[in-house]
């Protein structure tokens, strides 16, 4: 069992047609695609809508079959069904059974997975602590947030304790405050040392998060590889300091232009509008 | 559980195929979970108001007694009505509730999260099936109940006042007195009557698997809801179809292989229709009900078998 | 199961998902058909056992569906039956209401071809027919005599028909043959029929004792059966006290003295002086 060499998300040649029925055109959502993701990694999928992100999970977690192409989790493939033993997977804009409550959500996917009574119970009560839906446990979903939908989604994701989880753009149409969250849970897996896959529209929401990222075009794969090494400016280097006076900063630009290095830019630096609201509103939701 | 995750694990064969063996038990738990949700969904949306209208109906049946008609007339009245809307309710219950689950599991994308864990499609049909057929026992003991107490009252009143009648108007002996009862309790409550409630509540089981194949094909609820009915009526003439092909040798080609097809692919229902002999007094033996019950046991794993081979590769 | 024991971690078909799909409808399509093909003798030898239960009446003839109307046609296919019956009785009373004979024997007709099992149509069909319809007719002041008594005797005829249909879908009930030897007394007058008639009713299984004195009274009537009338009424008399009710004493009395019985020999105790 050499599990520990095996990556928990192998995707290789991955091509998906949808064929048109009737009049309607076939489409082509997934081309060619070849991925990994190590056990223990954040991997992002980033693309515009429609490039074929959510048709990518979908193969993965047999929910749709290929058309040409293998994915497999952990080793094993994914058409098969012991493959979603080690997976926890939280579809876009998910729905669960409106008349569960949150405790009765997770505890009925918990028994899909063959959890056990007792390991349930405890396992039920440190997910509700971790997404912070204690207060809610006992409410039927129909009267919850989209936020509070998304963290009991991700809740019931990882009830049976997988070393993989999946998430389809699992901060849109989420707040800041619960797309803050959602992003400080994902770091939590992170630690845990549970491997994930997340997708996203927008660059920004996952850059904190991701270990590496695969940038997803019309279903090919156009670039990947490690935040920094695809964000990073590669000949130019960031200074920023605290309490630095003028006569400082003089000296600064001095000794860089005496060392055949160009200036570029001085200034304050700007906090993201996002942080901004967070640093607001901290403190005074519910 | 760990320790039953963790045993389980060695066991899946490289390159074998669908390796759910292991663990029969685990499965029968998971569509037993399956089934108690499904139970909870159909009764928290308050699918059991038909219930209601049948109590209503049964009891207003039961004060038909305005028409004059004499004490056995009246109880076969109402066994007629009572039965005759046990039967139709539960079947067009068994229909629409079948045809909401799959669908709507579809479009809330909570499909998804099921068979996104380690769920063979297998059982989250199983698992809707049995949900539904158990809300539909539940439905059908309930009637039973209802129309057991109204009838027994009735039997009980009817033979009161005839007996009374009969003692004031003379000339009755009680031999003749006797009789009259013995007449009129024959067409009250008894056991035969649970075969005919027995063979309705089969015969509901057959419109729920059948009503789940035509869901793992439909997309909507709607659609499969109006297949549903047509394959309901269809299936009420299917024995015509049958005759046909069997006996009606002369018959053009066409007709008699259309006839053929019909009464192959469709169930037939008409064989558990046994409420008219049954309210004319007809007993039915044990052995035709174990037959009947036969039936649908073969009936309800051919269909779900069926539904899984239409289901197994659907994309979702 | 690592990679390093199986290198392609994935399946290794050939097969590609769509033929594999495909392969999955066919045998489906195919799995109803076997199965369609199996239970076709199956459900066939059913529905031959339910006949012979009784639990299927007969078709629906083209004549019952006409009269029946579109509705309740379909309803009666459709295991409605006995309630699409129960409902035409309500209707006959109307019509019984409103005295409209032709109406009222026509719904009587249909309510026995849906359910023939139900003895309690046949009976009250023709309670109508032989006593209601007739003595409608047999006491109308405004037709001549000779009218009104065949009208009447028409429809007791049509009643004795009804019941005779009723008994042969009905053969083990002794009340049609109890009802049928009413008719014989109380509208023909033909004791001997209605002793014969009482004499089946009381065999039956479920059958009430005073059958059996019925027949005998109407034995009792019968030209030419007296001995055999005495025999069966003084055997009654022997066999307990429910049986001595007053007509059959009066019976046995009237026999003793017709057929000179010898003091000695009479069952009746000797009156006192
Ligand atoms: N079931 C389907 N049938 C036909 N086309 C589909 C289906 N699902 C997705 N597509 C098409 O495939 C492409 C990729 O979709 P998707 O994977 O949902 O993109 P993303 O998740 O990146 O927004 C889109 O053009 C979409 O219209
Ligand atoms: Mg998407």
């Amino acid at each position: 069992m050499s599990e520990k060499k095996t990556a928990a998300v192998s995707i290789d040649g991955l091509t998906k047609v949808f064929r048109g029925a009737l009049a309607r055109e076939s489409v082509v959502a997934v081309k060619e695609l070849s991925l990994e993701v190590a056990p223990g990694e954040v991997y992002g999928l980033i693309g515009p809508n429609g490039s074929g992100k959510s048709t990518t999970m979908k193969v993965l977690l047999g929910l749709i079959r290929p058309s040409a192409g293998r994915t497999a989790i952990f080793g094993v493939d994914s058409t098969r069904v012991e493959s979603r033993r080690q997976v926890g997977f939280l579809p876009e804009n998910p729905y669960f059974y409106r008349h569960l409550t949150g405790r009765e959500t997770l505890q009925f996917y918990g028994r899909l997975c063959g959890v056990g009574r007792g390991a349930l119970r405890a396992r039920i009560d440190e997910l509700l602590e971790l997404v912070e839906l204690g207060h809610a446990a006992r409410r039927p979903l129909r009267g919850y947030s989209k936020g509070m939908l998304q963290r009991i989604g991700l809740a019931q994701a990882l009830v049976q304790e997988p070393r993989l989880v999946v998430l389809d753009e699992p901060t849109a149409g989420v707040d800041p405050a619960g797309s803050r969250k959602i992003r400080d849970l994902i770091l939590e897996l992170k630690q845990r040392g549970i491997a994930v896959v997340l997708s996203s529209h927008l660059l920004e929401q996952v850059q904190e998060v991701c270990d590496r990222v695969g940038i997803i075009f019309n279903g090919s794969m156009v670039q990947e590889g490690r935040l920094e090494d695809l964000i990073s400016i590669e000949n130019q280097t960031e200074i920023i300091l605290k309490n630095a006076s003028a006569d400082l900063l003089e000296r600064i630009r001095d000794l860089a232009e005496g060392a055949d290095a160009e200036f570029v830019k001085m200034g304050q630096p700007r906090t993201t509008l996002e942080s901004l609201f967070l640093r607001e509103t901290e403190g005074r939701e519910e | 559980m760990s320790s039953r995750e963790a045993d389980r694990k060695p066991r899946v064969k490289p390159g074998g195929t669908v390796a759910t063996r292991r663990g029969i038990g685990a499965s029968a738990g998971r569509i037993g979970t399956l089934a108690g949700t499904t139970f909870l969904q159909l009764l928290r949306m308050k699918t059991f108001y038909f219930l209601l209208i049948f109590s209503i109906l049964v009891v207003v049946a039961s004060t038909f007694n305005v028409l004059h008609h004499t004490g056995e007339q009246h109880l076969k009245l109402l066994k007629d009505v009572a039965l005759g809307a046990m039967s139709l309710f539960t079947s067009l219950f068994a229909i629409v509730a079948t045809a909401l689950l799959i669908p709507s599991d579809l479009e809330d994308r909570t499909l998804q999260t099921i068979l996104a864990k380690p769920v063979p499609r297998y059982d989250y049909i199983l698992g809707k099936l049995c949900g539904v057929i158990l809300v539909v026992a539940v439905s059908v003991v309930v009637m039973d109940l209802i129309f057991g107490a109204v009838l027994y009252a009735r039997e009980e009143m009817m033979v009161a006042a005839e007996l009374a009648g009969a003692t004031e108007s003379g000339g009755f002996a009680e031999e003749d007195l006797a009789v009259l009862e013995e007449r009129l309790r024959s067409q009250g409550l008894n056991w035969n009557l649970q075969n005919a409630v027995a063979a309705i509540f089969l015969k509901s089981c057959v419109i729920c698997a059948v009503t789940m194949l035509v869901s793992t094909i439909a997309s909507t609820s709607l659609f499969t809801i109006i297949v549903g009915f047509v394959i309901f009526f269809i299936g009420h003439l299917q024995s015509v179809a049958r005759d046909y092909w069997m006996h009606a040798l002369d018959a053009g080609l066409w007709k008699r292989l259309f006839s053929g097809l019909v009464a192959l692919i469709f169930p037939d229902f008409q064989i558990f229709n046994v409420v008219d002999g049954v309210v004319a007094g007809e007993v039915i033996p044990l052995g035709a009900m174990t037959r009947m019950a036969g039936l649908t046991i073969l009936y309800v794993m051919v269909y779900s078998m069926v539904a899984y081979l239409v289901f197994a590769d659907r994309e979702l | 199961m690592s990679p390093a024991d199986n290198p392609g971690i994935f399946r290794k078909n050939g097969m590609s998902y769509r033929l594999r799909r495909n392969l999955k409808r066919a045998a489906a399509g195919l799995v109803l058909l076997v199965f369609g093909i199996g239970r076709m003798s199956w459900e066939g030898s059913m529905e031959e056992e339910w006949k012979r239960l009784q639990l299927r009446a007969g078709g629906l003839d083209l004549g019952v569906r006409e009269q029946l109307g579109q509705m309740s046609y379909l309803a009666a296919l459709g295991g409605f039956r006995s309630l699409v019956a129960s409902f035409l009785s309500v209707k006959a009373f109307n019509e019984w209401e409103n005295v409209d004979w032709v109406k009222l024997e026509s719904t009587y007709g249909l309510m026995t071809r849906l359910q023939p099992r139900v003895a309690g149509y046949w009976e009250e069909g023709a309670w109508h027919l032989a006593y209601n319809a007739s003595a409608f007719y047999l006491l109308n002041e405004e037709m001549s005599p000779g009218v009104r008594r065949h009208l009447g005797g028409r429809y007791i005829r049509k009643g004795e028909e009804f019941l005779r249909e009723g008994i042969r879908n009905n053969p083990e009930e002794y009340l049609l043959r109890q009802r049928l030897a009413e008719i014989y007394r109380n509208k023909f007058g033909d004791h001997c029929r209605a002793a014969d008639e009482f004499a089946i009713a009381a065999r039956l299984e479920g059958a009430p004792e005073y059958c059996r004195r019925f027949a005998a009274y109407e034995m009792a009537d019968c030209e030419g059966r007296e001995w055999e009338a005495y025999a069966a009424l003084a055997g009654l008399y022997g066999e307990g006290v429910r049986h001595r009710k007053p007509t059959l004493l009066a019976k046995l009395g009237e026999l003793e003295e017709k057929l000179s019985i010898p003091e000695a020999k009479r069952v009746l105790p000797e009156k006192g002086p």
